[in-house]
């Protein structure tokens, strides 16, 4: 998780434990250039072991202090323990969409959400990069290159929970039990997914900070990574969209094509190119057209859509004033109730009440019911003493 | 080029966000001192009752010894006269940044509050306050995401108090006993209960 450097408390009240907007997880899109020399300290404020791997990045198995470098236990370095600080270097001399997380315990650490994007820039002068893009999304200041070619660029990072292991952290205080319960009790081997992220966020959230918006016309890059435990099945509505690069490296132009779903295994990236131009091949025209995992568990919080990391690509004309957009479906209040997705309100409850919604109880029925039981245990009562006294 | 290419990615936790009520705020390299407080005495207080110095240490080293803690304070019981001017001299050796945050002082004089040092790692901060007249125990924490819950606990306690706060390490019991019984204690109480209470039933009759 990342941690800003700021005074004060980390949450906004003792009671509630409610977070800061800054304080979220997974951690933020890191931008650098090719060609620079990067030093990323990593100061382990956590109560467990961790390190940084920087996935996919060109960076030196030892540091030029001849320290570990490549944030591995087993075969790099001692982990960060808590208290302390390391910082790893690298100095990159291929560009790319590359990830980094946590490697201690990585089954469980990096599905608790130790990890982030992490963007190598193609090196060019006077480069205004956004070191820190934090809870991904737009990135407000594109490097040059990306400006060359794209109106705007989003940075899309996919993850799902598994609530089992989320909860451990919870039941206890002491780090003794906790650690045992996260490490040893836990059993990813029997783990299932039950919740679906996009930029730390699951619908209808993922509206409010994760929408793609363009003009007609324009051409957007979108750098995704899938940090999630599954794989993802990335879909768009409306749109064909061409992958420019995977894992970083550059498709070759003839292998490119225009595509409507994209696979995304675990830790792979996609640069993906959407050209909002209404030809019947990359676009169909201006709307609200969503985008999402198209496996049906990742559009579902906990079993209940919709849900998970579903969001949408919106022409600005379809934009509000409020930067929500102007839909035109379904009220969307319930999405916005815990009751819903605590599986309590009927599906159509808001347009088809009567047909659809809560069938109810028999209260008539339930009172025969209860009659009825009460007269056959009165005349069993009866009966029983009847023979008794004719025993007598 | 890039400027500036140091980033600090601080693995789970912190603040953000300007607090909601302005506090005064001291900010050199070393930490923060927020809410110092030298010379105005609280209301109730018939000025300033007399100087009291701390020095409390910080970090991994002391947790040692304090069960279920990862990190500590080399001070976690702080008794001071009412009205008194206290300063503490707070001294982080870890490599990543701690707090010393007193809770619940009288908001008229301590925005939101508190009294509050913040140690970058390596680095020592020194702030002062004066108390108020009451008896009265604080809580005295790091605010560090989960700091207080793994160690980062502890009262300061002025005249009388007014009783000791739970949890404290080395001091007071832990908040869940019961994670330190064997598994299914509870059920195995129970049921002897029942055994004992129907052994009894059977010998009476
Ligand atoms: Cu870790
Ligand atoms: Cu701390």
């Amino acid at each position: 998780m990342f941690a800003p450097n700021h005074a004060g408390m980390a949450v906004e009240n003792l009671k509630p434990h409610r977070a800061r907007a800054a304080l979220r997880l997974p951690a933020p899109a890191i931008r650098v250039e090719q060609g620079d020399r990067v030093r990323i300290t990593i100061e382990n404020t956590h109560y467990m072991p961790h390190t940084l791997h920087l996935h996919g990045a060109d960076h030196g198995f030892l540091t030029a202090a001849g320290e570990g470098n490549d944030g591995v236990p087993t075969t790099s370095e001692v982990p960060v323990l808590p208290g302390g600080a390391r910082t790893y270097e690298l100095e990159p001399r291929t560009a790319g969409t590359m990830f980094y997380h946590c490697h201690v315990q990585p089954h469980v650490h990096v599905m608790m959400g130790l990890q982030g994007l992490f963007v190598i820039e193609e090196n060019r002068p006077a480069n205004p990069l956004q070191t820190l893009n934090l809870g991904a999304g737009q990135v407000r200041a594109p490097s040059v290159a990306s400006r060359e070619r794209y109106a705007a660029e989003y940075d899309l990072h996919y993850l799902d929970f598994d609530r089992q292991l989320g909860e451990r952290i919870r039941e206890d205080n002491d780090p003794r039990i906790v650690t045992k319960s996260m490490h040893r009790d836990y059993d990813v081997t029997d783990a299932t997914s039950d919740y679906f992220l996009l930029n730390g966020r699951s619908f209808p959230y993922t509206f409010r900070e994760s929408l793609v918006v363009a003009d007609e016309g324009d051409t957007v890059k979108l750098r995704v990574v899938n940090g999630g435990a599954k794989g993802i099945a990335l879909h768009t509505h409306g749109h064909k969209f061409t992958v420019t690069h995977k894992d970083g490296m550059p498709v070759p132009e003839a292998a490119r094509s225009l595509q409507d779903v994209a696979w995304l295994a675990t830790a792979q990236r996609l640069d993906l190119e959407l050209a909002f131009v209404n030809d019947g091949l990359h676009a169909y025209g201006p709307g609200i057209w969503p985008f999402h995992d198209h496996q049906n568990a990742g559009v579902t919080n906990d079993g209940i859509g919709p849900g998970g990391n579903i969001s949408a690509i919106v022409y600005r004309e379809y934009l509000g004033e409020d930067g929500w957009p102007r839909t035109r479906g379904v009220s969307w209040d319930p999405y916005f109730t815990a009751a819903y997705y605590r599986r309590e309100v009927p599906v159509w409850n808001a347009y088809l009440p009567d047909l659809l919604g809560d069938p109810g109880l028999d209260g008539r029925l339930l009172a025969r019911l209860v009659v009825l039981a009460a007269a056959l245990g009165g005349l069993v009562a009866l009966a029983l003493r009847r023979r008794r006294r004719s025993a007598w | 080029m890039v400027r500036g290419a140091a980033l600090w990615l601080l693995v789970l936790a912190l603040p953000a966000a300007a607090q909601h009520e302005h506090h005064d705020m001291q900010l050199d390299a070393g930490g923060i001192v927020m809410n110092a407080n030298a010379d105005t005495p609280p209301r109730g207080c018939d000025g300033i009752s007399g100087d009291v110095s701390f020095t409390v240490r910080a970090g991994r080293d002391y947790a040692g010894g304090l069960p279920g803690a990862i990190f500590g304070m080399s001070e976690r019981d702080l008794h001071v006269p009412p009205c008194s001017r206290v300063t503490v001299e707070f001294v982080n050796e870890d490599a990543v940044r701690h707090q010393w945050m007193v809770h619940g002082l009288p908001r008229y004089l301590y925005p939101g509050g508190m009294f509050h040092l913040e140690a970058m790692g390596g680095a020592s901060v020194t702030g002062t306050f004066i108390v108020p007249a009451e008896n009265r125990t604080y809580l005295v924490h790091c605010d560090m995401a989960q700091h207080m819950e793994k160690g980062m606990r502890a009262q300061l306690v002025v005249g009388r108090g007014s009783g000791d706060l739970w949890a404290v390490p080395g001091l007071t019991d832990a908040y869940r006993r019961a994670s330190y019984l064997p598994g299914g204690t509870l059920g195995w109480l129970a049921f002897a209960a029942l055994l004992a209470g129907g052994i009894v039933a059977l010998l009476r009759r």
